[in-house]
């Protein structure tokens, strides 16, 4: 269980977590919904170490083994498919074991085509589930997704919900996902927390 | 419609523009009519190509270049160093820029002058050289290390990338078109400086001081055609250069 605790962040001079605590259930997907600019993002950066926050703390979580999808794909342009995932398990997996994940996962979101080719030959859609398939074949125990059906139209966005669902019931991973959008938690999480307001102390979990 | 777009030359275009300017030189040489100030571009080549027969010719061709090469590279490895130092490590970076600015605005001739008190005349061109490129390269370094997206850094730092990964993979693609850029811009600038150098401390074998005897004995002709000479490497070298670091960088995927 990852478990914030006490949590004290500001922007500023306003506090945006003010002794704010939540829980998060092992291999369940939760979501996080809320407006724009109401520390959705912020929690997901403290959770993977990338922001410190004042006070509080995580528990819980081995950093080494997150993966994140941006809410920007970060994709390297010089570097084509197969190579932009691999430079991700170089430290963790030895090159054979590495063809095989990114073999499995290129399959699983119907990219086993594209492996050669490089981001910039890729539509949108395709690009961002590169993002998430470099997420997948990380040898992690936690996925943090950041609004990762930003932009996207609705035929894309319930193409890649479905891989998405596909991928966790076969890894089972903790996955935190960020979204601005209820019905697509709805689709996807075991249970949803809801953040409104400022500054944020307490939210309950829903479905 | 009018296209602004400035496309290279074909080869046709480039031999007619080449005729342009040598009929230019012709009609000046004519309307001139001295040959002390302007000689005839016949006789020039002429006498260049009865340089380009002798030994003396090469030795002091290799003896430029090799100061040419020299300079830029000390200049690279130098400016590569401390910029990484300034990307680094933040006052590295301000104790470095007071520097750079005032290289930046030091005429070339102050700058031979002060090493002609110092250094042997052979390492003067080298030494003016590596202080008028260097700021160059040290600049493109660090604009290149500088505008590295956060975002990729950020993602390398939650995939744990090895550092040696990191370098290969991220910051050397990152910064090499800048490194190409530097070195587009150090190379023409190594051989003005390098020449001007070996004007003015006439090391033994330089094509710098071939223009300083031609112009004591008023041999126009051979001024320029050591012009030509120096300008044709000066080209070439870029070509070459410019060549091979395409090559490299394909060869990378950059």
């Amino acid at each position: 269980m990852i478990e914030v605790q006490n949590i004290y962040k500001k922007f500023k001079k306003e506090y945006i977590f003010e002794d704010f605590s939540l829980l998060f259930k092992d291999n369940q997907i939760t979501s996080i919904i809320g407006p724009s600019g109401c520390g959705k993002t912020t929690l997901l950066r403290i959770i993977a170490g990338l922001e410190h926050a004042e006070g509080g703390e995580v528990l819980g979580i081995d950093q080494s083994s997150i993966s994140f999808v941006f809410q920007e794909d970060r994709l390297l342009p010089w570097l084509n498919v197969y190579k932009n995932i691999e430079l991700v398990l170089k430290s963790k997996l030895n090159s054979n074991e590495a063809k095989h994940r990114i073999t499995e996962v290129l399959a699983l979101l119907d990219l086993s085509d594209a492996a050669e080719m490089m981001p910039e030959e890729l539509s949108g859609g395709m690009q961002r589930r590169v993002a998430i398939g470099r997420a997948l074949a990380y040898d992690g125990d936690v996925m943090l997704l950041d609004e990762p059906f930003k932009g996207m139209d609705d035929k894309l966005k319930s193409e890649i919900l479905e891989k998405l669902e596909s991928a966790w019931t076969k890894a089972r991973k903790t996955v935190i996902l960020v979204t601005h959008d209820l019905s697509d938690a709805r689709k996807l999480s075991n249970s949803i927390y809801e953040f409104s307001g400022r500054p944020l102390r307490q939210v309950a979990a829903s479905g | 419609m009018r296209h602004f777009i400035t496309a290279k030359p074909s080869k046709t275009k480039s031999v007619f523009i080449l005729i342009f300017w040598l009929l230019v030189w012709q009609f000046a040489y004519i309307v001139i009519g001295k040959d002390i100030i302007i000689p005839s571009p016949v006789s020039t080549f002429k006498v260049l190509s009865q340089l380009l027969i002798t030994q003396a010719f090469y030795q002091d061709a290799s003896a430029t270049m090799s100061r040419v090469l020299t300079g830029i590279i000390i200049s690279f490895g130098a400016g590569l160093v401390t910029a990484i130092g300034a990307y680094l490590i933040f006052i590295v970076r301000d104790i470095m820029g007071f520097a750079i600015n005032i290289l930046k605005s030091t005429p070339v001739m102050a700058v031979i002058i002060f090493a002609l008190l110092w250094l042997p005349s052979g390492n003067v061109p080298i030494f003016v050289c590596f202080l008028m490129c260097y700021p160059v390269v040290y600049t493109n370094v660090l604009t290149g290390l500088d505008s590295l997206s956060k975002n990729y850094i950020e993602m390398s730092r939650i995939y744990r990338i090895r550092k040696r990964d990191l370098v290969m993979s991220i910051y050397i693609p990152f910064v090499a078109p800048h490194i190409k850029s530097a070195l587009s811009l150090t190379t023409g600038l190594a051989w003005k400086t390098v020449v001007a150098a070996e004007v003015l401390s006439s090391p033994s074998f330089s094509m710098g001081y071939n223009l300083l005897s031609a112009k004591i004995y008023l041999d126009t002709e051979s001024l320029f055609a050591w012009i030509i000479a120096i300008v044709a490497f000066s080209m070439a070298f870029e070509k070459i250069v410019n060549l091979l670091l395409n090559n490299r960088m394909r060869r990378a995927g950059i």
